[in-house]
């Protein structure tokens, strides 16, 4: 920077978006409007419509076994006469709580170490060679070994839900961090080069204080966008191993297991396997759009015209 | 770990390396055979369902991704980006049950589980064996495809504006041949090293195909092993994954160099 010059840097394209700046243009991405309407809906209905529905998911009706759609049972029931609604919406309450788990552990993880590489010139090329690492790795045999290895201690340890939870979130968690470190890693040498990260430091602020109130604030938007990716990317991933039959216990059922289950019944009863087909799909389709909304919005490149 | 690449180099080349009968194998604990024997029994199911899917995922998103770009924002743009981004969001596991209860419990054209015996000696043979594959084919070929097509779509659109496609235009180079012979060349360089990254992931993701449709695949070998905490299965499948993708990337990082001689590996 010893060119002489006086002009001011040029402002225009780092230029941070007001929060209002955001919102409008992300409610001219029409798609991620109704991802988000269609997510927020989901998550309502799942949180309060296992309440207002009323129905136990445990209940077995022998009398009623792989019905079709009735008035009593909306969705059908399964082979041991349990309401598939009921089941879709608790089933739900868990796969959303997986994905929020494990997308909150991945974006600490991918944050901290996203942070620590790109702040500390030091660690960069250690940290991001493990990050190369990671992303190397085959995500769904490592799930599967991980689970193989560790489901049974940890369920003696802390019951078979409590334990499979933990374990779930945990892989996942573990395996999905490193996009995020890559993006915020990126942002953060952005974010240190300007002024007033360099005025913090001229007056003598400690590299904690930096990073929790000057770096991390303007490393905000690629966050945002990795927590939406990673919610849909966690849930993805859960039904997949519930799916093989490694993830959640049958009594305890998430979306994927309910698809899981459904699929020995196939040729009966073909509606147990699509409503919680439909709802991870729609799900993560919402949240996928609300997550390319979202990076439109705070892209301020894509933000100037 | 000496044992099995001396079984399988002595087996090339014919050529006996000491005490070849006596030699410690890996033995599964659940069937009592060498594991890699076990693999190379599942591999060729594997090989032609991804290797087909593949293919038939890049024939798919090339054209699209290429065509989406240069009719930016157009209805083709617009419905191919919805259904690329429902490609990439419907788990495969979905669309694959979802086709089985379309195309064999509704339709009965396609029978839903594969069968691995299957010998294709005359032409009724191999219809059965198409009719068999398309299914597993089609739901690993449309999710690749999704991501391909997004991945080619973007990598034409920045090279759309570069000056050497104006320049092409100014010669009086026809339309057609700027995007078929100057953009596409060079946008296929990422996508090409994209899709070679993403095969030893297809293994993996082949993983729930197989398991959908009952292809007596390496997948579904490592699924089953794991069920059975049959460890020097899961170990042997494991670590050939490894150096599949440890392979696939200097494999990428090379090709990219082959393709594009501005980069220099010095």
């Amino acid at each position: 920077m010893i060119d002489g010059s006086t002009d001011p840097a040029p402002q225009g394209p780092q230029h941070r978006p007001p929060a209002q700046g955001v919102w409008q243009q992300f409610r001219r991405h029409k798609g991620a409007v109704a991802g988000a309407a269609v997510f927020a809906l989901t998550a309502l209905g799942v949180l309060l419509g296992a309440a207002v529905y009323g129905v136990d998911p445990q209940y077995l009706d022998y009398l009623s076994r792989n019905q079709g759609i009735s008035l009593a049972h909306p969705m059908g029931t399964d082979n041991l006469g349990r309401d598939t609604l009921a089941r879709v919406l608790a089933g739900g309450q868990i796969s959303l709580a997986v994905g929020v788990a494990a997308m909150v552990l991945s974006l600490t993880l991918g944050t901290f170490v996203g942070v620590m590489a790109g702040f500390f010139r030091r660690l960069d090329g250690p940290l991001m060679r493990f990050t190369d690492l990671f992303l190397a790795l085959p995500v769904l045999p490592l799930l599967l070994v991980g689970i193989m290895l560790f489901r049974d201690p940890l369920r003696a340890a802390m019951g078979p839900e409590a334990g499979i939870f933990i374990l779930i979130v945990a892989v996942i968690g573990l395996t999905s961090w490193m996009q995020t470190a890559r993006l915020v890693r990126g942002e953060v040498l952005a974010v240190k080069e300007r002024e007033f990260v360099i005025a913090a430091r001229g007056v003598g602020a400690a590299p904690r204080y930096i990073i929790l109130r000057h770096v991390l604030p303007n490393a905000l938007s690629p966050i945002t966008v990795a927590a939406t990716l990673g919610i849909a990317n966690a849930i993805i991933t859960e039904s997949a191993l519930s799916f093989l039959g490694l993830g959640f216990p049958s009594d305890f059922p998430t979306w994927g297991r309910l698809l899981f289950d459904g699929v020995p019944f196939l040729e009966i009863a073909p509606a147990r396997v699509l409503w919680p087909g439909l709802a991870i799909s729609l799900t993560v389709l919402s949240v996928n759009y609300m997550g390319d909304g979202l990076r439109d919005a705070l892209d301020p490149r894509v933000r100037r015209h | 770990m000496v044992s099995e690449p001396l079984n399988l180099l002595e087996r090339l080349s014919g050529i006996e390396i000491g005490d070849s009968a006596g030699r410690l194998r890996v033995r599964s604990w659940s069937t009592r055979a060498p594991v890699v024997d076990l693999i190379a029994e599942r591999l060729p199911q594997t090989l032609m369902v991804v290797g087909i899917s593949y293919i038939v995922a890049i024939l798919i998103a090339v054209p699209v991704g290429v065509y989406s770009a240069c009719r930016q924002y157009s209805v083709f743009d617009q419905a191919g980006t919805f259904v690329t981004m429902v490609g990439f969001s419907v788990p495969t596991f979905f669309t694959g049950t979802v086709l089985i209860v379309v195309f064999s419990v509704w339709l009965d054209w396609f029978p839903s589980i594969y069968d691995t015996t299957h010998r294709v000696t005359d032409l009724e043979s191999f219809l059965v064996q198409v009719r068999q594959m398309a299914m597993p084919v089609m739901v690993l070929g449309l999710f690749n495809a999704a991501q391909l097509s997004r991945f080619t779509r973007s990598s034409v659109l920045e090279n759309l504006n570069q000056d050497y496609v104006r320049t092409a235009r100014a010669k009086g180079v026809a339309e057609r041949g700027v995007i078929l012979v100057h953009v596409l060349r060079n946008s296929l360089i990422p996508v090409v090293t994209v899709i070679a990254l993403g095969l030893p992931t297809t293994f993996a993701g082949a993983i729930i195909t197989e398991q959908i449709f009952r292809i007596n695949g390496v997948g579904q070998l490592l699924i089953g092993a794991i069920e059975g905490g049959d460890i020097p299965t899961v170990q042997t499948v494991t670590f050939i994954f490894a150096v599949l993708i440890v392979g696939f990337n200097l494999v990428a990082d090379v090709l990219y160099g082959v393709l594009d001689p501005r980069i220099r590996y010095d």
